[in-house]
């Protein structure tokens, strides 16, 4: 059993690090390892916005993920459901973690399983 | 390529009876739902067993810090015929003699499935390790057109292979399902041939006579589920001796 949650480690995620003054800090970013036969997996990671301005992010892409969205865990009424969001807002100063069960990049239609100790490259923008 | 995908959908949300059943039973299972949801276990009237089952639920319940409890009659795991990811035939005697902690996803649900089957991990490990009554973990998947045995067996074992998936015919499913008030409904990601399912997020605990004793709400904890687990059997191991 332990062995089986080493090979569970998350995978690791790079985001891309924009060069522009004020750009967003990224931090802890990782996936899931996907498990077999699933084509899909998630993303996370923190954000943190240093500009003095609120910041919006309206999607994100891969070179090698097919899609990349936007995604909200949700637990109403005990109901576990997904919220897609076209964009998500950091106010100034603020940090918004993606983490399990709230916000999370959703990784759609992998081709390839994203295996532990693999990289992925995604571009939010 | 383009076949699969088209059957996948067809079968799993599209045309057709598939997606009208799955939803007609959403609807037909939400007042059990509702009820199901209400914390207060209901005791009113008053045989004398009856009587003391409710101080002894109200008493555990007051120890407990997730976990609602139920009384002993209050669901039953219903008569079926299902596949585990094995694909070997199970019926009710599955969930006979063992204490069953039951919860319910689909394979591909990117965040909370994977999170629940990581927390269920680290609780066994925990229980393993403090020598407590055994507990089997079965997932049961609401998603059965994409969960064939195969997929479920691969998925199965990549987290646990001493766990039990339990897949079969969507109506099937469902119907075991909607017996012990889950709720699945199912819905196309814009755009896409590619569907989600919203399911119920609490796991069941089942006892060694089939009956669901206690649910444990999201969000899952380790730590949580180990404490009040111990506290359940404990007071109940008595009542549920084969």
């Amino acid at each position: 059993m332990k062995k089986l949650i080493t090979i569970i480690a998350l995978t690791a995620l790079s985001i891309s690090q924009s060069l522009w003054a004020n750009a967003p800090r990224v931090s802890d970013a990782k996936a899931m390892a996907q498990p077999p036969g699933a084509s899909v997996t998630a993303g996370y990671l923190t954000l943190t916005n240093i500009a003095g301005d609120p910041l919006v992010i309206t999607g994100a892409s891969s070179d090698t993920i097919a899609r990349v969205e936007m995604h909200e865990s949700v637990v109403e009424n005990d109901i576990a459901s997904m919220k897609k969001h076209e964009a998500i807002q950091i106010g100034a100063g603020a940090t918004l973690e993606f983490k399990h069960g709230g916000f999370h990049l959703m990784l759609m239609d992998l081709t390839e399983q994203l295996m532990p100790g693999s990289t992925v490259n995604i571009t939010l923008s | 390529m383009d076949a699969e995908k088209t059957a996948n959908t067809d079968a799993a949300t599209g045309s057709g009876k598939g997606r009208y059943l799955a939803v007609a039973l959403v609807a037909a299972v939400g007042v059990a739902a509702g009820l199901f949801a209400n914390k207060a276990v209901s005791v009113k009237e008053t045989a004398p067993d009856t009587q003391a089952e409710t101080k002894q639920i109200e008493a555990l319940q007051s120890t407990l810090s997730n976990a609602t409890v139920f009384p002993s009659s209050f669901k039953h795991i219903p008569e079926f015929n299902l596949s585990n990811h094995l694909g070997e035939q199970i019926d009710q005697s599955f969930f006979a003699n063992q204490w069953s902690m039951v919860f319910f996803g689909f394979t591909h649900c990117p965040d909370i499935c994977p999170t629940t089957m990581m927390t269920m991990n680290a609780v066994m490990d925990k229980l393993d390790t403090n020598d407590s009554t055994p507990m089997q973990v079965v997932f049961v998947s609401v998603d059965p057109k994409r969960d064939t045995v195969e997929v479920l067996g691969k998925y199965m074992n990549w987290f646990n292979p001493a766990f039990t998936g339990i897949t079969g015919e969507l109506a099937d499913i469902l119907k075991f399902s909607s017996d012990l008030s889950i709720v699945a409904s199912y819905s196309v990601i814009d755009g896409t041939d590619d569907y989600l399912v919203d399911h119920t997020a609490s796991m069941l605990l089942v006892d060694p006579k089939g009956r669901v004793r206690a649910k444990f709400g999201a969000p899952h904890k380790t730590e949580t589920i180990v404490d009040d687990y111990k506290k359940i059997i404990k007071e109940f191991s008595e009542t549920t001796q084969s």
